[in-house]
């Protein structure tokens, strides 16, 4: 039965057309398939195969909406989907608020858009691979004593959408990552750490050898981290780290959680959120880009805009349903594709050369990010930095303080670009955050 | 019903010699253990916002994964469609893991002589549509009734009914139905310039009238603004080192991220817990005995056999401070060379099998929950958290509170905001200083991450005390 991407394309245009027109509908129609190998120790430990597809179809019968999926695409089972849709829509109530999109629709299949990278391997080459980077972190140092493995991840997934309004779109793209998990020993007391890269493009993957080596050398900076006493100072984040503080802001900045008045930004639109340094932006179309999209998951094409512009938020990313809701236009944000922070241009190294006694937090725990007062608290690991140097590695302290306060308080953010998230930029500098130690 | 028994084996033209078939080319001499997970999942969630029920949804997820073990190593595969000629492909592939091509003959016996402690019936069809959307709006009116603050409710009702079947190499096959039922409220409160939330939720492995036809969802909508007010007046929280009383119930998720991760059997088997090594040995306080029991009755957690067809257990892992064993699955507890505990779980068919918990709880002790307040000079009364995580390895956690008080000479004061907790496992056990006699399990609302993997779980406590804690807020 597994009927290619492009005979199920077809497959599925010809019954969007042939429903009634009484209603609104859209398919949204996923596939993937891909290996994941894991080698422990110099052996393979794990091959796992992949192979995935779901239909997603929504009905909107008078300003009501049912959503039906399943994975099972004989044409019996879509056929029950639709009813479902159809049967779930009628249960509900009018919301004057439901519709499907209707401007700025994609018209195109098979869009090009330099993200599908087809490779092929022998399951003896992933598992070299992986082999190779665990390798090069266990022989990094003796305290290295035990690992969790090398991982290495592909796919290829193919994403189509079509609506009752003429969104016709699709799309392929591919993933390759790497990912190495090392623990090490000193003194009866253990730490683990990991590290990863994912391209688009196998070619632009780093090596195995430098995965398996930064690894090894963060777990063994970790060795020997004391306690810290309460205080307030500034800390640097990490890229890793910075991206997730961003991913709360563009949360915050999301059309449904905004008319929900569940965001502590809800009120910010066209004020200062951010130091007047701060730009960003969204290009939905880098080559070989971890968001790049030629649409949004409703069919509204993906366009480029400035998010932040000298610290001012100049618009909240909305989808169709919460445009309505906030007497707006889609802005082709269900769901966002690349961001770019933009840098202050500085490196690291002066960023912490500009500290005299501050934090370098390289991991944080736990989900104290408030999404509605932007209350923000948690758990940490990092660096203590003391006169513009890095002094010893610290752990078992909260860092806390309020986003609205964080955004502010950014002084810096360096040229260090994360590579592997869809959301790009450097380390960050906040001054005045609140350590909780002992 | 089995919907795999009743529908797919039938529409597939598959059978017990077809399932013989399958496992054998899946297992073989170098294989010291092969299965069969066949799943079918209907999920369905209605959500009522802004006073309308505006969103219904329904999802079905079905497919199988075949899996090959020889020794530390897994080869996995699995797909949607559930011909015989593609499970007998996936099979194969399963197997390339080991380079070895003979397999074995085998008959397979159905075990199904397990208790059942859940209801062999979809709650998806318990009660007509109709009656779930005028329950939410009934829940949706009384919310708004009762507190004229109320900026925004959000409830949620939803379930799933899951069909398993699970066959494997040592010759037993099962079929298991798991209901599942959660309803959510969520409240948003403004007073002034400060809005605050709330929420709480409950369910079961149950149908839907076992919990619409009883007060439970009213008290969780009481429950919700109650939280949502107490937050309204709360204040910083001070950094530093204190002495925290946990309440009991749902604070137990501090006992299951960092205590119950760390004793589960793939990361002893590879040594990388903080409790590797350590049966036998004092880990936490004499007050302290933790359980794990997926055989309680109806529990989100619950689960009659495991989703490789262990029966579940009810486990002790910790007895008076003393570690006494690790969660299994099978590959882990023959590698162990220890029995398997009925914690073998996947997210679904698509996912491989690992140990896992099912209700993790501590034993209740001696002393009076006001006691244990009133022993308290300076210090703070944690009863509800919204999340954390454990560094395995390391042992140390992070939580953060979603509902805490200070105790000043051993009296509950003021709420305190943006609370979080950080500490190491086994540190922190050994500080258990007072345990009351109120052990309670949650509501009903759990749900565990593994590697990239989630299931349902319970989680419970009774009162206790930790002394000297790390504290983290934004006051120094």
């Amino acid at each position: 039965m597994s009927a290619t991407f492009h005979e199920t394309t077809d497959k599925l245009k010809n019954i969007i057309d042939g429903l009634d027109n009484k209603r609104e509908y859209e398919f949204h129609f996923n596939s993937a398939d891909g290996a994941d190998v894991t080698s422990r120790f110099g052996d393979v430990e794990n091959i796992q195969y992949h192979n995935d597809e779901s239909l997603t179809v929504t009905c909107i019968d008078g300003k009501r909406k049912g959503v039906a999926s399943t994975n099972n695409l004989s044409d019996e089972s879509i056929k029950l989907t639709i009813d479902k849709s159809k049967t779930i829509a009628s249960y509900l109530e009018t919301d004057e608020h439901q519709g499907l999109a209707k401007d700025n629709l994609i018209n195109q299949l098979n869009i090009d858009c330099d993200i599908n990278f087809p490779k092929t391997f022998s399951s003896d080459q992933l598992i070299d691979m992986t082999v190779e980077c665990e390798k090069a972190a266990l022989d990094y140092d003796k305290r290295i004593n035990n690992s969790e493995g090398s991982e290495y991840g592909y796919s290829q997934s193919n994403n189509l959408i079509l609506n009752s309004h003429g969104a016709v779109g699709s799309y392929s793209s591919t993933s390759y990552t790497l990912s190495c998990v090392v623990i090490a020993e000193e003194n009866g007391l253990k730490e683990r750490d990991y590290a990863y890269t994912t391209r688009r493009n196998f070619e632009q993957t780093e090596s195995a050898q430098a995965i398996g080596k930064l690894s090894a050398k963060k777990v063994i900076s970790r060795l020997g981290a004391k306690s810290i006493s309460t205080r307030k100072c500034p800390v640097i984040l990490t890229p890793e780290l910075s991206v997730g503080l961003f991913s709360s802001f563009l949360s915050a900045i999301n059309g449904n959680n905004i008319y929900k008045k569940n965001s502590f930004l809800a009120e910010y639109l066209n004020k200062q959120v951010f130091a007047s340094h701060i730009n960003i932006t969204e290009k939905p179309d880098i080559k070989e880009g971890l968001g790049t999209k030629p649409f949004d998951s409703e069919g509204v094409k993906t366009s480029e805009k400035h998010i932040i512009e000298g610290g001012v938020l100049n618009t909240f990313l909305l989808d169709t349903y919460s445009a309505s809701q906030l007497k707006s236009k889609s802005t082709g944000n269900s769901g966002y594709t690349n961001i770019l922070i933009e840098s202050s241009k500085k490196m690291l190294n002066d960023l912490i050369e500009s500290v005299d006694e501050g934090i370098l937090v390289t991991e944080m725990m736990g989900s104290g990010a408030n999404m509605l007062t932007g209350d923000y608290s948690r758990g940490a690991f990092g660096y203590l930095i003391e006169k513009g140097k890095i002094s010893y590695p610290v752990t078992n302290f909260t860092i806390a303080s309020n986003m609205i306060d964080m955004f502010k308080n950014i002084e810096e953010i360096g040229n260090d670009y994360y590579m592997n998230s869809k959301i790009k930029c450097g380390s960050v500098m906040i001054n005045d955050m609140t350590i909780g130690g002992n | 019903m089995n919907i795999i028994k009743d529908y797919i084996f039938e529409e597939n033209k598959l059978n017990f010699n077809k399932i013989e078939d399958i496992i054998a080319e899946s297992s073989g001499p170098s294989i010291d253990l092969s299965d069969l997970y066949m799943q079918y999942t209907t999920v369905e969630s209605w959500t009522c916002e802004d006073g309308i029920v505006k969103s219904g949804s329904q999802h079905i997820d079905s497919g199988y994964g075949i899996r090959s073990i020889s020794n530390e190593k897994t080869g996995f595969s699995y797909g949607n469609n559930f011909n015989f000629d593609e499970i007998m492909k996936a099979a194969k592939l399963s197997k390339s893991i080991i380079k070895s091509n003979s397999s074995q003959t085998l008959n397979l016996k159905e075990y199904s002589d397990f208790e059942k402690l859940y209801i062999s019936e979809s709650p998806l069809a318990s009660v007509t549509d109709d009656q779930k959307v005028n329950f939410l709006r009934e829940i949706n009116k009384y919310i708004k009734g009762k507190d004229k603050r109320v900026e925004q409710v959000i409830i949620n009702l939803s379930s799933s009914f899951d069909s398993i079947f699970v066959a494997n190499s040592l010759g037993t096959y099962s079929f298991d139905d798991r209901p599942l039922v959660r309803f959510n409220v969520m409240v948003i409160l403004k007073s002034g310039d400060r809005v605050e939330r709330g929420s709480a939720g409950g369910g079961g492995r149950y149908t839907y009238p076992m919990l619409l036809d009883t007060k439970r969802p009213y008290e969780l909508a009481d429950e919700a603004i109650r939280i949502a007010d107490v937050n309204l007046t709360s204040k910083p929280c001070k950094a530093g080192n204190t002495t925290v009383v946990l309440g009991s119930g749902w604070p137990g998720v501090l006992l299951h991220e960092a205590v119950g991760h760390g004793l589960e059997g793939d990361f002893n088997r590879k040594k990388t817990s903080n409790f590797s090594d350590l049966i036998g040995q004092k880990v936490a306080s004499d007050l302290c005995t933790v359980i794990d029991d997926g055989t309680i009755k109806d529990r989100r957690g619950s689960l009659s056999i495991d989703d490789e067809g262990t029966p579940t257990a009810k486990n002790t892992l910790i007895e008076n401070g003393i570690l006494k064993g690790y969660m299994q699955d099978l590959m882990n507890a023959k590698l162990m060379d220890v029995k398997p505990t009925g914690n073998g779980r996947r997210e679904s068919y698509a996912h491989l099998p690992m140990p896992r918990m099912t209700n993790t709880y501590m034993l209740g002790g001696t002393s009076e929950a006001d006691e244990i307040i009133e022993s308290v000079k300076d210090g703070i009364y944690a009863v509800n958290f919204s999340g954390g995580q454990v560094d395995i390895t390391s042992g140390q956690f992070v939580f953060t509170a979603s509902e805490a008080y200070k105790i000043e000479s051993g009296k509950v004061t003021n709420a305190i905001k943006g609370m979080t907790l950080i500490g190491n496992g086994p540190d922190v056990l050994k500080k258990v200083s007072m345990v009351a006699n109120d052990m309670k399990l949650d509501d009903g609302v759990g749900t565990c991450g593994k590697e990239g993997q989630s299931v349902p779980v319970g989680v419970g406590q009774p009162t206790l005390k930790i002394d000297d804690i790390t504290v983290g807020g934004t006051e120094v």
